[in-house]
């Protein structure tokens, strides 16, 4: 006899990050008042394609036409425990507990180091600052928040390198914090955590990497010294639109 | 006459209102702008907002208000869904289709220049006679030569940055060159000539030029120089980009200041009973109490959408059969032939050489090969822009690359890094914007059934961009053929991989099929054609001066009374217009 889901305990981790980004427009996968409000709709839309009709997914949502193709039509005994779920009355269950961010700063910069790419990451304007309210954004999110602490302790008892395989994907070893990697990592890139197309907050838009691994700056956001400087091509960091890793404070 | 509250009032304080208020004001007669927005706020909350916004839309920065609602661009098949507007009053519109109507303006002091790319091209001499010349619409009631000294005057008045002899090389002549030295081409344009020029297609010779805009290359009327933000639309950061706020800041400092009163959303022009001349205006205030202001002369300056809603709210007379005929409308075309540019947008990367995009203004060039030329007589023409800002405008990007390389590609690290570097600094795009045709079968209403929280209808558009039912109705839609098969010849001669994509999901706006092949077109926010220019009343809502037939104390201004859109950018021929019409209302009043 398999144990009734709640919305926090086995419902909430079946819908992906990536899932949630994309359909952000429509509902917020990670927020229980919401997934309940359309729960039905949700069920419907993730019946297995009928043969000659649309294929299955998140397409077949009233109004919507954007589908997070990436992690494909859920199996069916996902689809099942969600129809578990609204058959019990959608419960909510416990939410997880928030940590309180303590030390956990330099061992976050460091990972960060590694897997942003970015190894002058600590040379970053306000990078403490930063990194603290990105800890704290984690924290806030589910799945990635209860793995933070874990993953750091874990992460500091192996060499840096050894988080990440040679082509840049996770290491064997660290694959169940696959969540928590890519939480961290799209942080520093866009700014975002729990709401990749989301807010970023106060003036975390103009530090995101994703810019500056394009030899670029934010659009919004140029500082370059050099008049009209983007009719030149990009020499390292020279001409990018930004003065090279000083970004200024609000 | 000398009981009236102003001697001019003006309907919007968008670019003409802000020009004609200006010069008005100058010559010191009296000027009320009712604009039924609010104030423009610190542009830094702007900023603030398009930093945290989810997607940079050209409204992104600009609250939604229910007080005076603007629309968005339709992103989802809620385009055609009257009531979404009941939960996002960027769902202003109320569109029956059959096409999408994919462009927006902004309801603020200010107008659309917030949020306008700042482009400032002059049409061609061709592009006023296109019946004469290539038997296609009509004619307008001007010639290049008439406006010349106007477009001249606009270009010094908000600062254009140009290479006259760009324009004069195909025959657009320049009594003045540009007042400031011309915008850079950025590092991508530079390759990307350096592949084309001189190169040929269909018959035509291409040569990559660079844009005139309004945009600072010097200090100029106390403004700063561009800093390449690469944020134009949706705000440029620094006031670098010009907008119309320069010129209300002008105006209500001239020696007999114009007042500007903000939220106050016009949905009338009274008339008194056998009477021609426009006897007033009214108002609601955002507090909900209404109001009438009188003045001897009025100019509709609201944009083209809003003016011929309101023009069509405003009872004037009946005529002999009993029907009801509202103001400027005896040549009943108020509200018809709604335009736009509407524009292929395509992309891809660069197989070799590195673009390197997201740095400058949005677009620093374009191709105007496709903008002129005896092929007109088939088919539209459009204008060539080149983007400088990677795949953003039509993926998203770099917040989707970054997503799909790591929630998707799992990827991490120096290789994230390296493969955004690889993809971005090879990003390329181009948007081939399209001359529009004149339909009456396209056109804008006040919605009877929808309003707003004041009661007054929301605009309801009719909007199509082929009507197989008149000669030539798909006059754009073969251009757009035209286009789509260009641009791969392009792609291929610079050294582009396509990587153009359609959503061929029912619904998806913009989405159309000419002779069994799918497109989807996007908005280029040039809305055009509403209460057309013309030599004869029986054929066109305004004179050459933007006077009103019907009314002789009545102007309407802005792209509206464009009989045909050709492929420049409406903002500098509106400007053009504009000044012209502050003269002809200036004289006006001072022989009165």
């Amino acid at each position: 006899m398999s144990v009734t889901p709640t919305f926090y305990q086995g419902i909430r981790q079946l819908f992906t990050q990536h899932d949630r980004i994309m359909m952000m427009f429509y509902c917020d996968f990670w927020n229980y008042e919401q997934v309940v409000a359309r729960a039905e709709s949700i069920y419907l839309s993730l019946q297995p394609a009928q043969p000659g009709a649309n294929p299955g997914g998140w397409s077949k949502l009233p109004e919507v036409h954007v589908m997070p193709t990436g992690t494909g039509p859920w199996p069916q005994e996902q689809i099942d425990l969600f129809g578990a779920w609204i058959d019990a009355g959608c419960p909510e269950g416990t939410p997880p507990p928030v940590l309180v961010p303590g030390d956990l700063v330099p061992q976050f910069i460091e990972v960060s180091k590694i897997l942003t790419g970015f190894a002058v990451l600590d040379t970053l304007g306000d990078v403490d600052i930063l990194a603290q309210r990105y800890i704290d954004r984690i924290l806030a999110s589910e799945p990635c928040g209860g793995q933070l602490a874990a993953f750091l302790t874990e992460a500091e008892t192996e060499e840096p390198a050894a988080l990440l395989n040679a082509d840049g994907t996770i290491a064997p070893a660290f694959s169940a914090y696959s969540d928590v990697m890519k939480a961290i990592t799209l942080a520093w890139y866009t700014a975002t955590v729990d709401n990749s197309f989301g807010t970023p907050e106060d003036t975390q838009y103009i530090q995101g990497l994703e810019w500056r691994a394009m030899a670029a700056h934010p659009m919004g956001f140029a500082n370059d010294n050099v008049p009209f400087y983007w009719q030149f091509k990009p020499e390292g960091e020279m001409y990018t639109g930004l003065i090279p890793w000083v970004v200024p404070s609000k | 006459m000398s009981n009236v509250d102003y001697d001019v009032v003006i309907v919007g304080a968008g670019i003409s209102g802000a020009l004609i208020a200006n010069d008005l004001a100058s010559r010191g007669v009296s000027v009320l702008i009712l604009e039924a927005g609010e104030t423009t706020a610190v542009r830094q909350t702007f900023i603030d907002d398009f930093y945290a916004a989810s997607i940079k839309t050209p409204g992104a920065p600009y609250d939604p208000t229910r007080d005076a609602p603007r629309p968005d661009v339709p992103l989802n098949a809620k385009w055609k869904d009257p009531k979404a507007f009941d939960k996002d009053p960027r769902y202003y519109f109320v569109q029956t289709g059959p096409d999408a109507f994919g462009s927006t303006y902004e309801r603020l002091t200010g107008g659309t220049t917030q949020h306008w790319l700042g482009t400032s091209l002059r049409l061609f001499p061709e592009d006023f006679k296109t019946k004469t010349k290539f038997g296609f619409a009509d004619d307008w009631p001007i010639d290049y030569a008439d406006l010349e000294p106007w477009y001249t005057k606009a270009e010094y008045e908000i600062g254009v940055a140009g290479d006259a002899a760009v324009d004069e090389a195909v025959g657009i002549n320049h009594t003045k060159p540009y007042p400031m030295k011309p915008i850079p081409a950025s590092w991508s344009d530079q390759v990307i000539k350096q592949k084309l020029d001189g190169k040929v297609f269909d018959g035509k010779t291409v040569s990559v030029d660079l844009t005139p805009q309004a945009r600072n290359t010097e200090f100029y009327d106390k403004r700063p120089i561009c800093m390449g933000n690469t944020s134009c639309v949706p705000v440029c950061p620094i006031q670098a980009k010009y907008d119309a706020t320069v010129h209300l800041k002008k105006a209500v400092n001239q020696s007999t200041p114009a007042t500007i009163q903000t939220k106050s959303v016009v949905h009338r022009i009274e008339f008194d009973a056998g009477s021609n001349d426009v006897a007033g205006i009214t108002y609601k205030s955002w507090d909900g109490t209404e109001h009438t202001v009188t003045a001897t002369r009025y100019v509709m300056a609201a944009h083209a959408i809003e003016t011929a809603k309101i023009l069509l709210m405003s009872p004037w007379k009946t005529d002999s059969s009993g029907k009801e005929i509202y103001a400027a409308n005896s040549s009943n075309l108020v509200g018809k032939r709604l335009m736009d540019h509407i524009c292929l947008v395509a992309w891809g990367l660069s197989k070799e050489d590195p673009l390197h995009p997201y740095r400058g203004p949005l677009s620093t060039s374009g191709i105007g090969a496709f903008r002129h030329g005896d092929f007109r007589s088939d088919s539209a023409a459009f204008r060539i822009e080149l983007g400088n800002e990677g795949w953003h405008w039509p993926t998203g990007a770099p917040d989707t690359m970054v997503d799909t390389k790591v929630n998707i590609d799992g990827v991490f690290g120096n290789a994230l890094k390296t493969q955004l570097y690889d993809s971005g600094i090879h990003q390329f795009r181009i948007a081939l914007e399209l001359e529009a045709t004149p339909l009456n079968s396209s056109y804008t209403v006040p919605s009877t059934k929808y309003k707003d929280k004041f009661g007054i209808p929301r605009p309801e558009l009719h909007y199509r961009i082929n009507d197989p039912d008149v000669p030539n109705g798909d006059y754009t839609v073969k251009g757009y053929k035209n286009a789509a098969e260009l641009y791969p010849q392009l792609f291929e001669e610079a050294g582009i991989k396509n990587f153009t994509q359609i959503d061929t999901t029912p619904g998806t706006p913009g989405l159309f099929a000419y002779e069994g092949v799918n497109y989807q077109f996007r908005g280029t926010g040039h809305v055009i054609g509403t209460y057309t220019m013309g030599s004869s009343p029986d054929t066109s809502v305004v004179d050459k001066y933007q006077r009103s037939w019907d009314h002789s104390n009545l102007f309407l201004v802005g792209s509206g009374t464009f009989p045909t859109t050709a492929t420049a950018n409406p903002t500098l021929t509106i400007e053009a217009l504009a000044l012209w019409a502050a003269e002809t209302i200036g004289k006006d009043l001072q022989s009165a």
